[in-house]
């Protein structure tokens, strides 16, 4: 009887109708297994229980089959691979966790499966039920975007300059609006200097704008700008506070952070930026620019390789086990590839489906999968010691094969010389000591001033006392002196000296590799498991590497050479991918506007902000890509319209209709951020100047000195400047206390005011004079006459109590520009010098 | 993503110019003016460190928290483990717990005694401290997840030992508010080396406004705070940034940023003639300072730093670290305490002397520990780290004076009874500033975070 069961049964396609009978199979399942279930496992595992663990539901035969976090617990037909045995002999889980069930129970389990699993017990299984993806779909950031219909007749022919102002206008008029005017020339350059370059602009080109009464004028200055080295400084800086830029990793303290390169990566960020390096490749090459074809054989993809340093600023961190470091690295990278080029809070799923968001835990391990195949660290045995993968920055394979050599031979040339001078470092400098001593003897003999014969006379004595003592070391240790040795100690120092300059001057920089970490327990590029409550010492069933599902139209499975990283990158920058594009140009938008579309700039999701304007968005978005994603076109495009050139003067009816300027009424008054104010203040002190090169050397500009994980930068803590811990979507806009301190009594602002005062004082003009030059370097304007009264007023009372102090007494009081110092500080100080109108 | 508070800052109207003027202190005491306001971030964001209603009745309003860094001996100062003397020649078979193998059992060497009513155990590092047996509550379960220094002292003072997160202070800041007007609502004193970076008083993903101001150490004060010019001038030349400011709001009324920053700088300047007096010790009667072994001696340095912690709690400062600077990593020879404890025992005493004398200990929490233990058996002729059961104590606001709560096994090696881990005590505290650790929570990186996150129980048996 038993074999016949087994014969019919175990066909692995379940027995579907077997239910409500009274055959023996079911007898078996009611008789031997369903009471294990009910008094062993449904405490845990069903409807009923208190709270389901594993989301795996035993009370069900669509619960036990589909399985909880791990996969399958019951698998019809194959004993070996139903975690449920594999659990209740207690080689995976040890269940149930209170006592192992009997041998003879568990024989009863296997047996059962054996035949095929049946199970007359219906009912769906709710806990484990998987997300709804086609529901989730739904979210607007999931649809790729749609062309607008641009309205025609708006009634106002004049002020729309193009489509851009036509979507906004026809919103500003559906909630009774009207365009704010157009600022004025001066307030326009300054802002647009700012925006491109984070520094005021000069006062010749403040001047070449308001003399250029050509059409297209503004155009121009913003051409200008993008033209700029200094852009690329600029909008770096932007780029970087998404990728937790830092100078340093302290975690590497074991490594003294020799093997933390990461300047190549930032200066490939400016260059890439300056020669408007298309977003979508711009992605690409930092996702996957190892993995990328090559322009010719033999040739390096340098660039492409130093964009993947981005992955290496993921912090690694303290502990003994390798695993949990590799496990919170893999999850910073997938923080930034969600957050930064996606917008979307994927680490959320490390432990759990994602709460809001069709992110499912599964998600996230396919895409872990991607980054546990690629390493861009190693450990050097111990989990304490790690070094960032390196690579010289050369062009070409013969150039790292030429550099390589040249470092192999730079490397015996020292260690021969080592030798050499283990052997002969007295003799060397006896013979050194003689020739000096010739010489110093034969000027002796020359006539000589007593000054000059006395000091002679103290180097003679002094060469004379070494020699001696080195002639007593030769007598108590036998050394000789061997000219053959000596002459070849000199020429291979100077081999060594003519080598190795070119040895150093290549840079290094961190890069991505495929192949996991060598020295974990990940020993080959493919999938990961599951960790189960992201818990790295607990894992379930291997993922597939893969995008999320919402993502994928379900028909063609991914196909994957390598780590994925490649096939990622390509997803990324699909045209059709509906993120990416929507992502940069809210972001672009953010940095033009003070606030982007979707006011949440990294968090496209459900608990993000929806957008404000949801077809202007899409509208950028898609001209983004058809313009073949120039950053630059579409800032352009962006700044020479109507609406970025409103003035940020508002009226009360339109501040009470839209307070929150949502509907782009007006233009948004920035602060000055931590960056653009101390680059400012340099500026004004001639120290910072503007850059000549598209890839800047020795610039005093804050990007290249900031910030460090090591060092705790207070100036930018203070300003709200990047935190190097932290991906950093939107930067805050505080105003304190501190701020003001810094601002009224801080070495870096007094100096600025004292330069400034200076450089007035030398140019010896009327007082009306040097108050219109302050203002049109600080605030590019000219001053009103009510404004030249008030300078005059402050020099004046400050005047005042200046000599007051002096004749009391004070020392300090009196200096000669003291006055105008005071000027400045004010001004420097000053609403009008922190925000741009 | 740090919240855009000038972003809806600005767009406040002008009445309420006055709440929202700053980021770093805030303008003006309004205990209660903004408490029957909605917990919203929009209402947060106009002045972060307005005071804020607490979850419940608290039972402090300030925190000292004394923090002993480098990891002071358990067994050596208040756990005394007299089955390490018996079995200090017969090998036993010793748990491996710690990084390097563990030898031998390692006795104490400093005889230990029972003090007050209470009968509770300190050694003779200790013999200032024991005299305010009756005030402690002594915990001597306390265990964490950490064994290296920097992760360690940031589970401790973060919640989180392995990735950057906001420190208590930044928590308790987030969720009090602050009730001074001239001084930050967040003190640490002296630095940690560079072993927790920011972890101790930084706002990771909090609002900068909740960042903690760090000393370096107790003799220099704020940053920036010293006038560059005689105070006339200063005065002139804020004369002139109002005037300025006045001309420059014309037409941009609706930008209550600007006004803001010109309350900023107002009070700036009154912090620059108030602040200096609260760094000032010399103010303070001799008798005090001889109290606090301001003597120029070996307890001189923590002196300062706990008078400047009794200073700046007295002025409404609602969290103050003072640190004793990583001096209790005893590796290489157990008699280190010595010194370490001559250098702070004084101090902590008299602080809870000083506190208790001007009525301000029931409403200020003292918390005295370190990062984690030492191990009871020898590393060289000293101990290693020990995260798995080591000692705290805790007094005033709102704790039970006078008893031992948890133990260690005999030997000292594992916490088993009453465990009380880092996360319980960081509930435990919320809960005594009246502020309950699963609703205290900010939204981050599209999730509701917590001091505790996942974890915390509130010690509910050391409670007055």
């Amino acid at each position: 009887m038993a074999v016949m069961i087994v014969v019919v049964l175990s066909s692995t396609q379940p027995l579907v109708s077997v239910s409500a009978d009274d055959s023996p199979a079911t007898r078996f399942f009611e008789k031997k297994i369903r009471p294990v279930l009910v008094s062993r496992c449904y405490g845990c595992h069903s409807a009923k229980a208190g709270k389901l663990k594993g989301k795996l539901l035993l009370d069900t035969r669509v619960g036990m089959r589909r399985g909880g976090e791990n996969g399958p617990a019951v698998v019809p037909g194959k004993p070996a691979e139903s975690l449920l045995i594999a659990a209740m002999r207690y080689e995976s889980f040890k269940m149930p966790p209170k006592g192992r069930l009997s041998k003879k129970v568990i024989a009863n389990f296997v047996t059962w499966i054996e035949r095929g699993a049946p199970d007359p017990r219906q009912g769906n299984s709710s806990g484990a039920s998987p997300r709804d993806v086609s529901a989730a779909r739904n979210h607007w950031a999931f649809h790729g975007p749609a062309r607008p219909v641009v309205p025609a007749d708006l009634g106002d022919r004049k002020w729309p300059r193009g489509d851009l102002d036509r979507l906004v206008l026809a919103r500003l008029q559906q909630h009774g609006l009207a365009p704010a005017a157009e600022a004025g020339r001066q307030i326009l350059i300054r802002r647009a200097s700012y925006d491109l370059l984070g520094l005021p602009p000069t006062p010749a080109e403040i001047a070449m704008y308001l003399s250029d009464r050509k059409p297209g004028a503004f155009r121009r200055v913003v051409d200008r700008f993008l033209a700029s080295p200094d852009f690329g400084i600029r909008w770096a800086r932007h780029w970087l506070d998404n990728v937790r830029y830092s100078l340093d990793d302290p975690t590497c303290a074991a490594n003294n952070n020799g093997s933390f390169s990461i300047g190549p990566y930032r200066d490939w960020v400016v260059g890439a930026l300056n020669q408007d390096l298309p977003y979508d490749q711009f992605v690409r090459l930092q996702v996957a620019g190892d993995l990328l074809p090559v322009d010719r054989p033999g040739a390096f993809a340098a660039d492409a390789l130093t964009a993947t340093g981005i992955w290496g600023l993921a912090h690694l961190v303290e502990g003994n086990d390798k695993e949990k470091i590799l496990a919170d690295c893999v999850d910073e990278q997938l923080d930034v590839l969600g957050r930064t080029f996606l917008g979307l809070t994927i680490s959320c799923a490390r432990c759990h489906d994602h709460k809001f968001d069709p992110i499912s835990q599964q998600d996230y391990y396919a895409l872990a999968g991607i980054f546990y195949s690629s390493h861009i660290f190693t450990f050097r045995g111990s989990a304490r010691l790690r070094n960032r993968v390196e690579q010289p920055l050369v062009q070409s394979e013969g150039a790292l094969y030429e550099w390589r050599v040249r470092k192999k031979v730079l490397e015996s040339l020292e260690s021969t010389i080592k030798t050499l001078a283990k052997k002969h470092t007295s003799a060397r400098e006896l013979v050194g000591v003689r020739r000096d001593l010739r010489a110093l003897v034969s000027q002796q003999k020359k006539r000589l001033d007593g000054k000059k014969k006395a000091e002679i006379d103290k180097r003679v004595a002094a060469l004379r006392k070494r020699e001696a003592d080195l002639l007593s070391d030769q007598k108590k240790n036998g050394w000789a002196v061997v000219p053959g040795e000596l002459d070849r100690w000199e020429a291979l120092a100077a081999e060594r000296d003519r080598l190795k300059p070119s040895v150093e001057a290549v840079v290094s920089r961190m890069v991505m590799q495929e192949g996991p970490v060598p020295g974990t327990r990940h020993r080959k590029v493919g999938d990961v498991p599951l960790f189960i409550r992201g818990d790295h010492l607990v894992t379930g069933r291997p993922i597939p590497r893969g995008i999320p599902r919402v993502f994928q139209d379900g028909l063609r499975p991914w196909v994957i050479g390598g780590s994925g990283r490649r096939e990622l990158a390509l997803w990324l920058t699909k045209p059709d991918n509906p993120l990416t594009a929507r992502v940069m140009a809210n972001r672009i938008w953010q940095h033009l506007f003070g606030v982007g579309i979707v006011e949440t700039p990294s968090n496209f999701g459900r608990l993000g902000r929806p957008p404000t304007n949801p077809e202007v968005l899409d509208w950028l978005a898609i001209r983004f890509v058809e313009n073949r994603w120039s950053v630059k076109s579409l800032i352009r495009y962006i700044m020479t319209s109507s609406v970025y050139r409103q003035t940020s003067f508002s009226t009360a009816a339109a501040r009470q209709r839209d307070p929150q300027n949502r509907w782009l009424g007006r233009m948004n008054r920035k602060r000055l951020d931590a960056d653009a104010l101390k680059d400012t203040l340099l500026w004004h002190r001639g120290q910072v100047k503007r850059a000549t090169d598209a890839r800047p050397v020795g610039s005093a500009r804050s990007l290249f000195a900031a910030p460090s994980r090591k060092t705790p930068d207070t100036f930018l803590s203070l300003f709200d400047g990047p935190d190097p811990h932290l991906v950093v979507p939107r930067r805050a806009d505080s105003t304190s206390a501190p701020q003001a301190l810094f601002m009224m009594n801080n070495k870096l602002v007094l100096s600025t005011a004292k330069s400034l005062a200076t450089s007035l004082g030398k140019m010896k003009e009327s007082q009306q004079a040097s108050v219109t030059s302050l203002y049109h370097r600080l605030f590019c304007r000219l001053p009103t006459a009510e404004e030249h009264q008030l300078a005059a007023e402050t020099l004046r009372q400050s005047g005042v109590v200046r000599r007051r102090l002096a004749e009391a007494g004070s020392e300090t009081a009196g200096e000669v520009n003291g006055t105008w110092e005071d000027l400045c500080m004010a001004l420097l100080c000053s609403n009008e010098f922190l925000y741009i109108d | 993503m740090r919240p855009g508070i000038a972003w809806e800052a600005g767009r406040v109207a002008r009445r309420d110019v006055l709440r929202c003027a700053s980021a770093g202190f805030p303008l003006l005491s309004l205990a209660g003016l903004l408490a029957e306001e909605s917990r919203t971030e929009t209402v947060r964001s106009r002045n972060p460190l307005a005071p804020r209603r607490p979850h419940h009745r608290p039972r402090a309003t300030s925190v000292i928290f004394l923090f002993m860094g480098g990891g002071p001996s358990q067994v050596d100062l208040f756990d005394p483990k007299p089955k390490l003397a018996e079995h200090k020649k017969i090998p036993i078979k010793l748990p491996r717990i710690t990084r390097d193998a563990t030898p031998n059992c390692r006795p104490s060497p400093f005889r230990f005694r029972q003090h007050g009513d209470s009968g509770a155990w300190f050694s003779e590092l200790m013999p200032h401290l024991a005299g305010h047996a009756d005030d402690l509550c002594v915990v001597r379960s306390i265990h964490c997840d950490q064994i290296e220094h920097s992760g360690a002292i940031r589970q401790l003072t973060t919640g989180d030992g392995v990735l950057p997160r906001p420190s208590v202070g930044s928590w308790v800041l987030y969720g009090l508010g602050s009730e001074n007007d001239s001084l930050p609502g967040f003190v640490s004193i002296s630095r940690q080396g560079n072993l927790a970076g920011k972890g101790i008083y930084g706002s990771s993903f909090l609002p900068a406004a909740f960042e903690g101001t760090s000393l370096a150490d107790a003799k220099r004060p704020i940053e920036n705070l010293a006038m560059p010019v005689a105070r006339e001038i200063q005065s002139a030349r804020l004369a002139a940034i109002r005037r300025l400011g006045r001309l420059y709001r014309r037409n941009r009324e609706d930008d209550s940023r600007l006004d803001a920053r010109i309350a900023a700088y107002e009070l700036a300047f009154r912090m620059q003639t108030r602040a200096p007096e609260a760094f000032d010790l010399s103010g303070e009667s001799r008798a005090t300072q001889k109290l606090y072994g301001l003597d120029g001696g070996e307890t001189d340095e923590y002196g300062r730093q706990c008078l400047l912690a009794r200073r700046l709690v007295e002025r409404g400062v609602r969290y103050v670290v003072a640190n004793v600077d990583n001096k209790w990593d005893a590796h290489g020879n157990v008699r280190e305490h010595e010194k370490t404890s001559r250098q702070s025992d004084q101090p902590v005493a008299a602080l809870l002397t000083d506190l208790k004398s001007r009525g301000m200990l029931d409403q200020t929490l003292v918390v005295w520990g370190g990062e984690f233990g030492r191990t009871p058996t020898g590393q060289g002729g000293g101990r290693d780290h020990h995260p798995y059961g080591f000692t705290m104590w805790l007094a005033g606001g709102g704790v039970r004076g006078g008893m031992t709560h948890g133990a260690t096994d005999d030997f000292g090696f594992f916490a088993v009874e009453n465990k009380v881990h880092v996360h319980d005590l960081h509930a435990t505290m919320l809960h005594l500033l009246g502020l309950d650790h699963e609703k205290l929570t900010y939204r981050f990186s599209g999730r509701d975070f917590r001091l505790t996150d996942i974890h915390g129980r509130v010690v509910q048996e050391i409670l007055a």
